[in-house]
């Protein structure tokens, strides 16, 4: 064939091998991103894309392998030196100062440009918008278009976005790739984008390239690809679910435990982060909610446990739980959040302090602690979980991350409640503590705690969970018992490609 | 376990009062380069101060006895900072809970002292407390920063108290406008002494202890201790509900244990409250030594436990009145101790990113 | 009753000369904070630069000297923040406190050392001070004359409250500035350098403080005397939240405050006669008026509108 051929490439990562502590969070993956062709690193959470991105925009150093830069070889010093070489990258929470004009955002960028210029670079790329409108009261799309026209000015070479569309609405997606393919081409940009959402591969780009755990397992122009097979190489082929140690049981009226109807939350950055979520909860069942991060999970767990105050909808509790309003939920409920440090633990107290923050209140005799009785709780709680830590006087920051996460989970699971809500309860832990986890949940469940699983890890909720409801864009897909799932659906309704797949397939 | 226990907390509480006396020991020698540069010898200065207040037992005595107060501020502070209350007001509160004190016991006409000393300390807790819930407040239902809330009120309390001493309180043979006096606390206002010692020092040990059972061994100093560690947790686990009321008696408290420092100040040793007409905004007249800044140095140094707070306090409180002494036997401004402890609280403030350093140092060996 | 134009005159002219200590200490808080670094500590740099300003004149005669003596402690101190608070990341709260303290303690120690050393008692020395320089024509006419007869230094502190709203609003280094205090992460990523932005506004912020403690003691009184600054700094701080962290509002706030003051002044003389303590009228409650106004205006604009912090203020800036 064509021997002779201009390569179009103009950066690429070969070999790249990123690793934070034990975690390996790239091995060994090439990427490369060519001029006029918008490409895409598809995977779910965790599988490395924006690791990967930010070894290529010199933010992070590779632990090995080697970066091309238009043919030769390159070590970026700093984020800075990446941009000075016209590589640039525009971040999911944009790098533009919210209380400041436009006008004053790009003096500072481009500083010798006076305000007639600085206007004709803003018409240049998209409608009209006033320069002296504040960021912080732009839609996001707009700007998403500020930032992209930034680099444009800036003469990019190479156009980074990480995860670009998502936080933006249904239209603004549409006409930011358009944006993209039309500059791409006029300028023969070189563009690279992060995302976990498969209509956007298979709508706009041109070469994806899939990930899964840190690994390439798929690199194929999406021309020569289908949407199943790039679901599958992200969640794996479709197989019936193998019967696990979960066994859902018939559900009766009577032992509801929580009852959600038309749930909506605020989100962040975005407005609405749930969306019109119904479903209902049940005594001695485990009902795992999966979806990518980001998809509202969280602002949904957070909602249900008194953290965020929905906009519209309703929580209800059954008799025993209901009316008491925020303190007897509190004493009735557990709550393990998926960020400990933040909400859950105090770094700076001792290991035997942070078991006593949910418990103090039961473990107590008046108005003082029975620290005899937290002791005795903590080391239970250090045995079983397998807790590595001098005693129980080490200050909690001392710990390393999967046993801090082991301390908020054991607390947890340990309380005497109704209602356990656990979002991503085996998050860094290694694989025996994580069975030992999911054990654990298996047994609250059969002591008849209605158990609320949140995690972005099918495997997790396939093997721990009774039902299963899938969250998108901040919709719930339609709750249903594991064995009406799956694998394959659960990951097409996690990508939002429900509509074309069809419906699964049941035993 | 329990073996390992304690050990553990031995080796970081050694490691912490390590770290302490560095600071002490590098701001006693910025103050010895202030002495030596004015020409004089930091030996004979420093002689001077270690003489005056443990050179004898009386002068020990003394100087344990003159530690009540800072000790009692000091406890105020601990709260504060345990609970996360920037209480910059020290300074104000201990002058108005002195103010407090002088007015209620000259009201009282009680002629009982334990009664009458009661009634004070009573009253100026409950008003610098009240003083300093404000802020509380301000922070809870407004948002309003309490570090910046509590220096503000601090110098409007001064104010206050200036008014009461110009007007309605001064004693009736003051007359200089400079320095207005106001009247003396009843006879029976004066705390008493025992053998040799002012009971202000074991009354403020005893509050001492008192605080560090509550923080270590009751349900509410748990849930101070969580709040002030982590708001995000105890607002998730207590309810925020719970967790503002909790705030807001923190700041009660913190206020009502250093104007209680304030009357301390006035039953042993000052009997009245001096004002000064210049309008100082922060540090009146003198009276409060500072304390309520230098109460922060000591919490920091002693690691927010109220218990270790009584060395510290100790320490500090002789620096100061062994800096009255330089000025009288040497006539070295006096000053110089309370520049002492200012650079203390200069290193404490940077105490965080050095022991970092440090642990990046230890580590990479 | 006619209006007392003499009456008027001199209050108006009080009131200016009284402010410019307070508006040089807001300009100092206004270049600190803006680069979001908290400047609680400014009455001690008040103070420090006060002392340095006076012994210096005293020790030479002259006061060119004295003036560059104290501008060099500004420059001191303000190097020594930046060490702290921009390098090593210090606690701002902390470190404003030490400020606090160090401030009057170390200038009554120098001042009560060079007394000492000389063997002289307080209040026993002064400089002369900066004398009232009228400009003609702009001098005379009505109402606004007094603006323009006033020492040397106030004119320089008209020129820098314009300056400093020109160079914030108008220029890009002052745009620069402003975003470190917004967002020193948005900053970095445009480039600019968020420690060096900060040390210099630190350096500045601390020279604009010690003028504040010189003009007190070089126009106003020419005694040193312990704490001669009185709160001013503090004010300060509270003036410059009031007045939302703009040059304009705050600028007015300081006036107003220098109303309250040769108010204040006014009212010490008339009772001249039994002295200020005779009267029983509670006046020290303009004294808390500024306090009590700064609280107010910053729990309202919580509420109701949007506060002009700079948002990174208090927290250090760490590059990972």
């Amino acid at each position: 064939m064509l021997v002779l051929q201009v390569s179009n490439i103009v950066e690429e990562g070969r070999d790249l091998v990123k690793r934070f502590g034990d975690l390996t969070a790239v091995d060994h993956v090439s990427v490369s991103v060519r001029r006029g062709e918008i490409g895409v690193l598809l995977g779910e959470n965790g599988a490395g894309k924006s690791t990967y991105l930010k070894m290529l925009n010199g933010y992070l150093k590779p632990n090995s392998g080697t970066i091309y830069y238009e043919g030769q070889e390159i070590k970026f010093g700093s984020a800075r030196h990446a941009v000075k070489k016209n590589i640039h990258t525009i971040y999911q929470n944009f790098s533009l100062i919210d209380l400041f004009t436009v006008k004053e955002n790009l003096s500072l960028i481009f500083p010798d440009k006076s305000a007639g210029e600085l206007k004709d670079m803003i018409n240049k790329y998209g409608k009209n918008v006033d320069l002296d409108t504040r960021v912080a009261l732009l839609p996001a799309g707009v700007k998403q278009r500020l930032e992209i026209t930034r680099a444009l000015e800036s003469d990019a070479k190479v156009l980074l976005l990480d995860e670009p569309t998502s936080v933006l609405a249904y239209e603004e997606r549409d006409k930011l790739f358009r944006d993209l393919a039309k500059l791409g081409k006029e300028r023969s940009l070189a563009i690279l984008i992060t995302t976990h959402k498969l209509q956007d591969v298979v709508d706009y780009c041109d070469r994806v390239t899939v990930l899964k755990a840190g690994r390439l397992v798929l690199e194929k122009l999406v021309s020569e690809t289908s949407l199943k097979e790039l679901a599958v190489a992200m969640f794996g082929a479709a197989e019936e679910l193998e019967e696990s140690a979960a066994v859902g049981k018939g559900l009766n009226e009577t032992d509801k435990t929580l009852e959600v109807k038309g749930l909506s939350v605020r989100g962040d950055n975005i407005p609405l982060a749930v969306r019109n979520v119904t479903f209902s909860m049940y005594r001695g069942e485990i009902l795992g909610i999966i979806g990518i991060a980001g998809n509202g999970q969280l602002e949904l767990a957070d909602a249900m446990y008194g953290l965020r105050k929905p906009v519209m909808g309703e929580i209800t509790t059954d008799a025993s739980i209901s009316k008491m309003g925020r303190k007897l939920r509190i004493a009735r409920v557990a709550f393990t959040s998926d960020d400990p440090i933040m909400v859950g633990l105090a770094p700076d107290l001792s290991v035997k302090d942070n078991f006593g923050i949910s418990l103090v209140d039961q473990l107590s005799d008046g108005p003082f602690v029975k620290w005899d009785a937290l002791e005795q709780f903590a080391s239970t709680a250090i045995e079983r979980f397998e807790i590595k830590c001098n005693s129980q006087e080490d200050l909690l920051r001392e710990l390393s991350g999967g046993n801090i996460q082991k301390v908020l989970v054991s607390r947890e699971f340990g309380r005497d409640v109704d209602v356990l809500i656990a979002v991503h309860p085996a998050r860094g832990l290694d694989l025996h503590t994580t069975y030992l986890v999911y054990k654990q949940i298996l047994e609250i469940k059969r002591g008849g705690v209605s158990v609320l699983l949140v995690s972005e890890d099918v495997d997790e909720v396939i093997y721990v969970a009774d039902r299963i409801g899938v969250m998108y864009e901040g919709q719930l897909s339609e709750v249903k018992p594991k064995q009406e799932w799956t694998r394959q659906a659960i990951g097409s309704f996690m990508v939002g490609a429900q509509a074309s797949e069809g419906a699964q397939i049941a035993t | 376990m329990k073996i390992i226990q304690k050990r553990e907390v031995w080796r970081r509480r050694t490691r912490d009062a390590l770290l302490s006396t560095v600071v002490v020991l590098i701001s006693v020698l910025v103050g010895a380069l202030l002495v030596y540069g004015i020409g004089r010898s930091p030996f004979e200065a420093y002689a001077t101060i270690f003489t005056s207040t443990f050179g004898s037992p009386s002068g020990f005595l003394y100087t344990l006895s003159q530690s009540g107060p800072l000790i009692l501020v000091s406890l105020g502070l601990v709260l504060a900072f345990k609970g996360s209350f920037w209480n910059g007001g020290g300074e104000g509160q201990m002058l108005l809970g002195g103010m407090t004190g002088v007015m209620a016991t000259y009201l009282a006409h009680l002629n009982n002292a334990p009664a009458t000393l009661f009634v004070g300390f009573a009253a100026a807790f409950f008003i610098s407390g009240a003083w300093a819930s404000i802020s509380g407040l301000l922070k809870v239902f407004f948002g309003v920063d309490d570090i910046v809330s509590t220096l503000l009120l601090s110098a409007s309390a001064a104010f206050v108290v200036f008014y009461l001493v110009r007007v309605p309180f001064r004693a009736p043979t003051s007359q200089n406008a400079a320095v207005l006096g106001s009247v003396n606390v009843p006879n029976d206002a004066i705390f008493p002494s025992f053998f040799g010692i002012n009971g202000v020092f074991p009354f403020a040990v005893a509050c001492s202890v008192f605080l560090y059972f509550v923080l270590t061994r009751t349900k509410f100093g748990f849930k101070l201790r969580v709040l002030g560690n982590n708001r995000s947790t105890a607002i998730a686990y207590f309810g925020k509900a719970k967790a503002n009321r909790l705030f807001i008696s923190v700041s009660f408290l913190s206020g009502g244990f250093v104007g209680m420092g304030g009357m301390a100040m006035v039953s042993a040793f000052t009997f009245n409250i001096i004002a000064g007409a210049s309008g100082g905004a922060y540090s009146a007249g003198g009276f409060t030594n500072s304390y309520g800044f230098i109460g922060i140095a000591i919490v920091f140094l002693a690691g927010l436990d109220p218990l270790a707070v009584i060395p510290a306090s100790v320490f500090f409180v002789a620096l100061v009145i062994g800096g009255l002494g330089l000025l009288v036997q040497l006539t070295i401004p006096s000053s110089l101790t309370i520049t002492i402890s200012g650079v203390a609280i200069l290193f404490v403030s940077a105490r965080l990113p050095i022991m970092q350093r440090l642990r990046t140092l230890v580590r990479r060996r | 009753m006619a209006f007392d134009l003499g009456f008027y005159t001199t209050l108006v002219g009080t009131t200016i000369f009284l402010s410019a200590p307070i508006a040089f200490a807001f300009l100092g808080v206004m270049w600190g904070e803006l680069s979001g670094v908290f400047v609680f500590g400014i009455e001690g740099q008040m103070l420090l630069g006060a002392v340095a300003g006076f012994l210096g004149t005293l020790a030479t005669g002259n006061i060119a000297i004295g003036l560059g003596l104290g501008l060099l402690t500004g420059i001191a101190i303000g190097l020594l923040s930046g060490f702290f608070e921009v390098t090593l990341g210090a606690d701002q709260i902390i470190f404003a406190i030490a400020l606090l303290v160090i401030g009057p303690s170390l200038s009554s120690f120098l001042y009560g050392s060079y007394l000492g050393g000389l063997g002289l008692s307080a209040f026993s020395l002064s400089i002369k001070t900066f004398q009232n320089v009228a400009i003609p024509y702009l001098s005379d006419i009505p109402l606004i004359g007094p603006f323009f007869n006033q020492p040397i230094i106030v004119y320089l502190m008209y020129v820098l409250v314009v300056l400093t709203h020109i160079f914030f609003y108008r220029t890009n280094l002052g745009l620069k500035i402003r975003a470190v205090g917004m967002n020193p992460l948005a900053a970095d990523s445009m480039a600019v350098n968020v420690y060096l932005v900060r040390y210099l506004s630190l350096v500045i912020s601390s020279v604009l403080a010690t003028l504040g403690g010189m003009t007190m003691i070089m126009a106003q009184t020419g005694f040193y005397s312990d704490n001669v600054t009185a709160g001013r700094g503090l004010i300060a701080i509270a003036l410059v939240r009031v007045g939302n962290w703009r040059t304009q509002l705050t600028f007015a706030a300081t006036l107003v405050v220098g109303l309250l003051l040769s108010l204040v002044a006014d009212l010490q003389g008339l009772f001249s006669g039994g002295g200020v303590i005779s009267t029983t009228f509670p006046y020290e409650i303009f004294a808390t008026l500024p306090y009590i106004f700064a609280i107010a205006v910053i729990g309202i604009s919580y509420k109701w509108t949007r506060s002009n912090q700079p948002a990174s203020i208090g927290r250090p800036y760490k590059r990972d």
